[in-house]
C-alpha cells in the first residue's frame, strides 16, 4: 500500500465498502483513496465486486407456488421410491429362491435309484446322461455341484451315453471294477463270472484296485472275479446291444455267444449239445423276430436240428 | 437465526414435513437468484433448487446439524448448475450461444454482454474460494448479513470475517481484473 496509510489493508476496504468501519475508519479510507488514482481504482474494484456478487433476486417468483411445485416433485418421487422398494424385494426373493432351487436340485434332484425289474428301462440321470437298463438291473446315480464327480452303482446291464463335462468325471461302480468316463458311449456288464466293458465311441478307462486300460471304439475289456491284470481286446460284433437296439447284429459271432444272448432275451433254456457247433461263426442280423423264427434260420444255415424239450431246447 | 435454523434440520431429520417448508421458503428465492446468475434460464434454475430440496428431503437422515447449512445449500445449487450446464453443453453448444448473441443485438449489446459475463466471472470465481472464505463471502454478499451475524453463524470470530473478506475481495480481484479494466473501457 503506501508510506503514509500502513493501517489501509483489504480488510479495511471490505468494512468500508460494507459499511462496517467506523467513522474514523472511513475518513481515513477516503483520504487514502484520493490520494492515489490506483488507489482509488482498487477500491472501485472491490466496490464492483461486491455489487456483482449480489444475487440479483427475482421478486416475480412466488415461492409458496414454487413449494407447491416442489410437492408435486416429491409426490412423483415417493412413487418411485416405492416402486424401487418393491423391485428391490422382488429381486431378493428371486435371488433367495434360486439359491434354493439350486441347492435342491444339486443336492436332492441329483439323486437317483433305479430298479428296472422285468422290462427295459430308459432313464435320463439327473446331468443329462443317458442309461438304459437292462432286465433285472439297477443303478444310482450321485452328482450334482456339491460332488466332485458323477458316481454310478451298477447292478446287471446297462448302456450309458454320458453328457460331457470334464470337471465331474463319470464314473462307474460295478462289481470291484471301476469304469471312468471321458465322454463316450460304452456297454458294461457284470455277473457272478465277471464284467465286460465294450466301447461303443469315445474312450472309457476300465480299471480294478491293481490295474487300468484305456479302450477306444470297438474295444472291449473282460474282467473276471479276482483277476489282477487287465487285458483289452478287439470286440466281434455288435451283439451286446440287442437289449436297447432290439436287433440281433451278428458277425462272424460264435454260435455259442448267440445262444447266450437268445436265452437272455426269450428267457430260454437252449443248450448247444454237441461241442463241435459252439464255434460255428453265424452273420446276419435279427429284428423283433420270435425264437422259433431265429431258431428255424440256425438250423436252415448250419443244417442242424433242433429238439423242444420239457424247459430245454437243444441243438444237434 | 443459525441456531433456529439448525434447530429446523434437527426437525426435518425427524421427518417434519413443515419445518421443511419453511427452511425451503426461507431460502428459496436467493437460491433459485444464485442458480440463475449461473445458468442464465428462470425455470431451469427452479429446477435446480427442486432437485436439490428433493434430494434434501429423502435423504433427509443424512442431514448435518452443523451451522454450515447454508453454505452447504449454496454448494449444493453450485454443482448442481454446473452438472446442469455440462449436460446442456453437450446437447447444443451452438444453440446457446447463438441466442445469447441474437438476444442481445441492441446498440449497448457490448456492455450488456461484458456485465452479464462479469457476474458470471464472478460467481464463477466465488465458487473457487477456499472454502472458509467462501462460507463467508457468501453470507455478506448473497445473504446480506452483517459482520457480527456472520460471526455468530459460524461460530468464528469477528476479526476472522473481516480477514476472509478482505482476502476474498483480493482473490477475486485477481481472478477478474481483466474484465473490470475493459468495463472500465466501456462505460467511459
Amino acid at each position: 500500500m503506501d508510506k503514509n496509510y500502513t493501517n489501509i489493508n483489504d480488510d479495511l476496504l471490505a468494512k468500508y465498502l460494507l459499511g462496517e468501519a467506523t467513522m474514523p475508519e472511513s475518513e481515513e479510507v477516503e483520504a487514502w483513496a484520493s490520494s492515489n488514482p490506483d488507489h482509488h481504482k482498487r477500491l472501485e474494484d472491490f466496490r464492483k465486486i461486491l455489487d456483482n456478487s449480489k444475487l440479483q433476486i427475482d421478486h416475480s417468483i412466488d415461492e409458496h407456488q414454487a413449494l407447491d411445485r416442489l410437492n408435486i416433485r416429491l409426490q412423483h418421487e415417493k412413487k418411485s421410491i416405492n416402486y424401487k422398494f418393491v423391485l428391490r424385494w422382488a429381486a431378493v426373493i428371486a435371488i433367495i429362491f434360486s439359491a434354493g432351487l439350486f441347492c435342491y436340485n444339486n443336492l436332492v434332484g441329483n439323486k437317483l435309484s433305479v430298479n428296472s425289474g422285468g422290462n427295459t428301462v430308459t432313464q435320463v440321470l439327473p446331468d443329462g446322461s443317458t442309461a438304459i437298463l437292462n432286465k433285472q438291473s439297477s443303478i444310482s446315480f450321485v452328482g450334482g455341484f456339491f460332488n466332485k464327480t458323477r458316481a454310478v452303482k451298477l447292478k446287471g446291464e446297462a448302456f450309458f451315453k454320458v453328457s460331457a463335462d470334464k470337471s465331474k468325471p463319470f464314473i462307474i461302480s460295478i462289481n470291484d471294477v471301476q469304469v471312468t468316463v471321458v465322454g463316450t458311449a460304452f456297454n458294461v456288464r457284470g455277473d457272478k463270472k465277471g464284467t465286460i466293458v465294450i466301447v461303443e465311441s469315445g474312450i472309457v478307462k476300465v480299471n480294478n484296485q491293481k490295474d487300468s486300460v484305456r479302450l477306444t471304439a470297438g474295444e472291449k475289456v473282460e474282467v473276471s472275479q479276482n483277476q489282477v491284470h487287465l487285458t483289452k481286446s478287439e470286440n466281434q460284433g455288435k451283439l451286446y446291444n440287442y437289449y436297447y437296439t432290439n436287433e440281433l447284429i451278428c458277425d462272424a459271432t460264435p454260435l455259442t455267444e448267440l445262444v447266450t444272448v437268445l436265452n437272455e432275451k426269450f428267457k430260454s433254456n437252449i443248450v448247444i449239445v454237441n461241442p463241435s457247433l459252439k464255434t460255428l461263426p453265424i452273420s446276419t442280423t435279427f429284428k423283433n423276430e420270435s425264437l422259433k423264427e431265429i431258431l428255424n434260420v440256425i438250423t436252415e444255415t448250419f443244417k442242424i436240428k433242433v429238439d423242444y424239450g420239457q424247459n430245454v431246447i437243444k441243438l444237434k | 437465526m443459525e441456531s433456529n435454523e439448525t434447530h429446523l434440520i434437527g426437525l426435518i431429520k425427524s421427518g417434519n414435513k413443515q419445518a421443511f417448508d419453511e427452511v425451503f421458503l426461507k431460502h428459496f428465492k436467493s437460491l433459485h437468484a444464485y442458480a440463475f446468475t449461473i445458468i442464465r434460464e428462470k425455470d431451469d434454475a427452479e429446477e435446480i433448487v427442486q432437485n436439490v430440496f428433493v434430494r434434501i428431503w429423502t435423504k433427509r437422515d443424512q442431514l448435518k446439524e452443523d451451522g454450515f447449512f447454508k453454505s452447504f445449500l449454496y454448494r449444493s445449487v453450485h454443482n448442481e448448475s454446473l452438472n446442469y450446464l455440462k449436460h446442456q453443453k453437450v446437447r447444443s453448444n451452438f444453440n446457446i450461444h447463438y441466442a445469447d448473441t441474437v438476444k442481445n443485438d441492441t446498440g449497448n449489446l457490448n456492455t450488456e454482454i461484458v456485465a452479464t459475463e462479469l457476474e458470471k466471472n464472478i460467481h464463477l470465481a466465488i465458487s473457487e474460494l477456499p472454502e472458509k472464505c467462501r462460507n463467508v463471502f457468501q453470507l455478506s454478499r448473497f445473504d446480506q448479513m452483517k459482520y457480527q451475524e456472520i460471526a455468530d453463524a459460524l461460530n468464528i470470530s469477528i476479526k476472522t470475517v473481516e480477514n476472509q473478506m478482505g482476502k476474498a475481495l483480493k482473490i477475486l480481484r485477481l481472478k477478474v481484473v481483466d474484465f473490470l479494466i475493459l468495463i472500465f473501457i466501456l462505460l467511459k
